[in-house]
């Protein structure tokens, strides 16, 4: 049998065969235009991470919750596409994230992201003080807030939250650079703020035993401490913290003038009596309170005890030694030098009595 | 540069790696903790125990397993109350014992 195809049929393989090569030219040609095929487009460009994060950050402040939850997930995810599983570029859009959650009243995907968070958190290498203790600081606004959110069934949980980042943070700076660091001033002081807020807590279940102080996990609960005892406890490291803000205001005396009598001793002196009295005077013990105000009025030489309609004061600040700067008592108008009693309002339903002006001063950046 | 972030880890998840408590702190507690025993020779270091603030401090540096309490209590036989620092993970399981215990003698 005869396989060889005819004359005819082998004239069409020649062409083809000759035209080939120009195909495949033209072919590679084109593939190389840039308009000849449209791109598929890529959903994953680094540059969308910031658009989708600026555009998280409106969506965030005008309310929009779930669409800054999407455009932050978003932003977050290319980032990881492009910056790799633990790049720490992720940090910015997972805060922002938190926040979204936290506002929303979604407190499971809230620690959810808490954990990834610190999670990521643990990879930042080269960090300075500065910068960690701006985490810290960023954290416990957080807590903070979802502590007073009007949705969160859990305030306890929150606010032992930001009381334990509180001290974490003291602890790191003590580590870091001694224990009567001038560094530890602000936050030993935001420490009592937050002893009063809790003092404060409307709903105080979980304040007095383990189920919220062990945090999320809950792997022990039961009583510890009664009620009484709390707040006892409560107070006493109000008073504690007091003590260490002399001692670290002592050194900073000790470091620059070791010899001094001076009148910077004699107001820190005065200083802490006025602070001890509000201290009390928040707490119920009006006849202590008189007596460290009194205290104070004889250093300085006051003859108004130094009262403030708005305890307790946002910050720590040496008190100036003058006595036309003294604070009037309750109901009259606020003296010269001292801030303005513009937030008597109630911060959040959730607190009993707590001046806006508090937590604006903890939340400060 | 101890790591603040583990830290802050501790403050909602159990499972951090935290701040090991402080030579003098532990071995305050070790000598005073009425259900952990202790060698004479931490006795000596000192009597003190941790006042409010440092427990406060120090559980927020543990891991929660590793949290104490401190309180007041009256011992029987006295009427001075005395300072007392324990374990919450013992609190827990002295706990449970009583209410054993409790069971057992009342089915």
């Amino acid at each position: 049998m005869n396989n060889r195809p005819s004359k005819r049929q082998r004239q069409p393989s020649r062409l083809a065969g000759a035209l080939a090569p120009l195909i495949l030219a033209a072919s590679l040609l084109e593939l190389g235009s840039p308009h000849a095929i449209a791109q598929p487009p890529d959903h994953y460009a680094a540059e969308k991470a910031q658009s989708y994060l600026a555009q998280g950050l409106a969506e965030l402040e005008s309310g929009k919750l779930s669409a800054a939850q999407s455009s932050f997930n978003s932003a977050i995810q290319i980032l990881k596409v492009n910056d790799g599983l633990f790049s720490t570029e992720q940090i910015a859009p997972v805060e922002r994230l938190l926040w979204a959650h936290m506002q929303a009243g979604n407190w499971k995907e809230l620690d959810t992201n808490i954990g990834y968070y610190t999670w990521l958190l643990e990879r930042i290498e080269n960090s300075t003080l500065a910068s960690q203790l701006a985490i810290a600081k960023g954290m416990r606004n957080l807590y903070l807030e979802a502590s007073a959110h009007p949705e969160n069934a859990t305030p306890a949980r929150y606010l032992s939250a930001a009381l334990r980042t509180n001290w974490q943070a003291l602890n790191f700076i003590e580590a870091n650079v001694g224990a009567n660091a001038p560094q530890l001033l602000p936050w030993l002081y935001d420490g009592l703020l937050l002893q009063f807020l809790e003092s404060r807590l409307k709903d105080r279940r979980g304040l007095t035993n383990h189920t919220f102080k062990t945090d999320g996990s809950e792997f022990v609960s039961g009583w510890s401490l009664s009620q009484r005892e709390s707040q006892r406890a409560n107070y006493a490291i109000g008073v504690s913290l007091l003590d260490r803000i002399e001692a670290a205001e002592e050194a900073t005396i000790l470091d620059y003038a070791p010899h001094e009598q001076s009148p910077r001793r004699k107001r820190l002196a005065a200083t802490l009596a006025v602070y001890r009295g509000d201290w009390e005077a928040v707490n119920g013990n009006e006849e202590e309170a008189s007596t460290f105000y009194n205290e104070a009025g004889s250093l300085l030489g006051w003859d108004v005890a130094p009262l403030t309609t708005q305890l307790p004061r946002p910050t720590f600040s040496l008190l100036p030694l003058s006595s036309s700067l003294a604070t009037p008592m309750p109901g009259t108008a606020p003296a010269v030098g001292m801030e303005r009693d513009n937030s008597r309002d109630a911060w959040a339903a959730s607190y009993r009595d707590v001046p806006l002006s508090v937590v604006q001063a903890l939340t400060r950046e | 540069m101890t790591n603040l972030q583990a830290q802050l880890k501790s403050s909602f998840a159990a499972n951090s790696v935290a701040w090991k408590l402080p030579l003098q702190l532990s071995c305050l507690l070790l000598s005073s903790t009425l259900l952990v025993g202790c060698g004479s020779s931490l006795n000596k270091t000192t009597s003190r125990l941790p006042n409010d603030a440092e427990v406060a401090q120090y559980n927020a540096s543990v891991e929660p397993e590793e949290r104490i309490v401190c309180r007041d209590e009256i011992p029987v036989g006295s009427n001075v109350p005395r300072r007392v620092c324990r374990y919450i993970k013992d609190i827990e399981t002295t706990s449970q014992f009583h209410r054993d215990q409790l069971r057992r003698v009342l089915r």
